[in-house]
């Protein structure tokens, strides 16, 4: 099931060398951490002037679909699911 | 004419021309942003309500009979843990552009068919290749899964023209990479059925049946005189006669001729301003689509599908330009008041046709009210360049965010053009 949250987190990321990229490695919700241990997807969405990165990421339990602000840096928890009819 | 064909002959040439299609996109590209759907029944589709439709099925719903078409309640009676979502076509856009950068490295002469399928054309870059295109189509399937996504899978298929390959690539789906060539063209067509063939539908194929071809084989061995003059009645005719045997008749690219859009209306309604509501917005798309090509045009379309299954539509030339979203809303309302009764409709669109580029533009001397019209429509779209789409918006269109999402247009090739100009 696909639930939208669109509440802003708290990210721990990684920048790495050469790629230009920064991903999520660990985010905290609702007092609870997850583990990001796999990134299906990541894709950048224009809107307007910003530009957004979407990374659609798993802690193997649940998948997330962050969106990262490059202007104003902030990490959005879009949804969640669980790979599950609805 | 490059593709004239002697009675019977077969083209022998070494097949060049090399057909990629995504293997179920949008599903696929959903699992792979989603490790937790692989290995599931997922639908694409239109809507996630009962009626909605399912554009893409993943071969896990495929494998259970749902495929593209199905609808949402039929899925979900046949598979219970179908799992059905809503396309994301930023996503599908960023896939296609990834895959048109890669295919890139080997030839430049790509034609993208639409959203998830490629025609490459190594007739003129064969030379640079110093190995087979079967071995060039085995690392492209290799990088695919190691640099865009390792769920994602491609069919291949190489052939003398852009038909066999298209055949080609659906012989052995998922994944399958095959060649058709002259050695083998006649074994491929004995498996086929007449509407496994790219461009026979059920329509085309009862009209071969008349004329007494009921497989693929006889629709080869039948003579350019019956396909013209019994079947086809016309010069498709000779173009299916040269197409069957390996000659590429298809590598035509025509420009663009008209803007458009369309709504499938969720509740069917009569009502006026209801319908007025969703016109514009279909008329700010189209016109935003317009401009930013830098057209204008001068006939308005609108086609209307009713309740009950009956259509409705009108073309009108206009005497002014049409460039505003004011400009192509007027011409599109005048059309629909001109329909005698208005039954509850269920599906509805617009489009400008006989385009015009707007470059190079004539100053007028004095400023007209079509003048002030354009550059508030320029202002608004700099307004929504700059803050988002729909920033500013008319007031007819309030209150309506959700209504007409972005949809992904699966056969206009000309945007996804503009996309890889865009980001390469």
């Amino acid at each position: 099931m696909i639930e939208k949250v669109n509440q802003t987190v708290d990210i721990l990321s990684l920048s790495r060398k050469g790629r230009g990229l920064v991903v999520p490695m660990r985010m905290q919700w609702k007092n609870k951490v997850y583990n990001i241990n796999k990134i299906g997807l990541h894709h950048p969405v224009r809107e307007g002037r910003v530009l957004y990165h979407v990374f659609e990421c798993t802690d193997g339990n649940t998948s997330f679909r962050l969106k990262h602000d490059t202007e104003s840096l902030q990490w959005v928890l879009e949804a969640i699911s669980d790979g599950l009819p609805s | 004419m490059a593709y004239l064909v002697n009675s019977r002959s077969l083209c022998t040439d070494e097949p060049q021309t090399m057909h990629i299609d995504l293997n179920s996109a949008f599903a696929t590209i959903e699992q792979q942003a989603n490790p937790l759907l692989r290995g599931k029944p997922v639908g694409v589709c239109s809507y996630t309500s009962p009626g909605g439709i399912i554009l893409a099925a993943s071969y896990e719903a495929k494998a259970l009979g749902i495929g593209t078409g199905t609808p949402v309640w039929l899925a979900k009676q046949t598979c219970k843990d179908i799992v059905i979502m809503m396309p994301d076509p930023d996503k599908y856009y960023y896939i296609n552009t990834l895959l048109y950068r890669l295919l890139n490295t080997y030839t430049s002469d790509i034609t993208p068919l639409s959203v998830d399928e490629f025609v490459l054309d190594f007739s003129k870059s064969r030379k640079i290749h110093n190995r087979s295109l079967v071995q060039i189509a085995k690392e492209i399937k290799r990088r695919i899964t190691a640099e865009i996504g390792d769920w994602m899978r491609v069919n291949i298929g190489l052939g003398t023209n852009r038909f066999l390959a298209k055949t080609a690539a659906s012989l052995h789906k998922p994944n399958g990479l095959d060649v058709i060539s002259h050695h083998n063209l006649r074994n491929v067509y004995s498996s086929l059925s007449l509407r496994d063939l790219c461009g026979i539908n059920y329509r085309m194929e009862a009209r071969l049946n008349t004329a007494g071809i009921f497989t693929p084989e006889q629709f080869l061995d039948a003579s350019e005189e019956i396909l013209k003059k019994q079947v086809y009645k016309s010069i498709e005719g000779h173009r299916w006669y040269s197409r069957l045997r390996g000659y590429e008749v298809d590598g035509v690219s025509f420009g663009r001729r008209s803007y458009g859009n369309d709504f499938s209306i969720y509740k069917p309604t009569s009502s006026k301003q209801e319908i007025a509501k969703i016109v514009m917005k279909l008329c700010v798309k189209t016109g935003r689509r317009l401009r930013r090509d830098s057209y204008y045009a001068c006939g308005a379309h609108l086609w209307v599908l009713y309740n009950d299954d009956s259509y409705w539509h009108m073309s009108k030339k206009t005497k002014s330009i049409l460039y505003s979203n004011n400009d192509i809303f007027l011409a599109i309302m005048t059309i629909f008041n001109r329909q005698s009764e208005l039954k509850p409709v269920s599906k509805i669109g617009v489009s400008v046709y006989d385009i015009h580029s707007t470059q190079p533009e004539q100053i007028e001397l004095f400023e007209t009210i079509a003048t002030k019209q354009r550059l508030i429509a320029h202002a608004v779209d700099k307004t929504n360049d700059t803050y988002g789409e729909f920033t500013v918006i008319p007031a007819l269109m309030m209150n309506m965010n959700e209504i007409i999402i972005k949809r992904v247009p699966f056969g206009v090739t000309q945007d996804l053009v503009r996309i890889y100009n865009q980001t390469l």
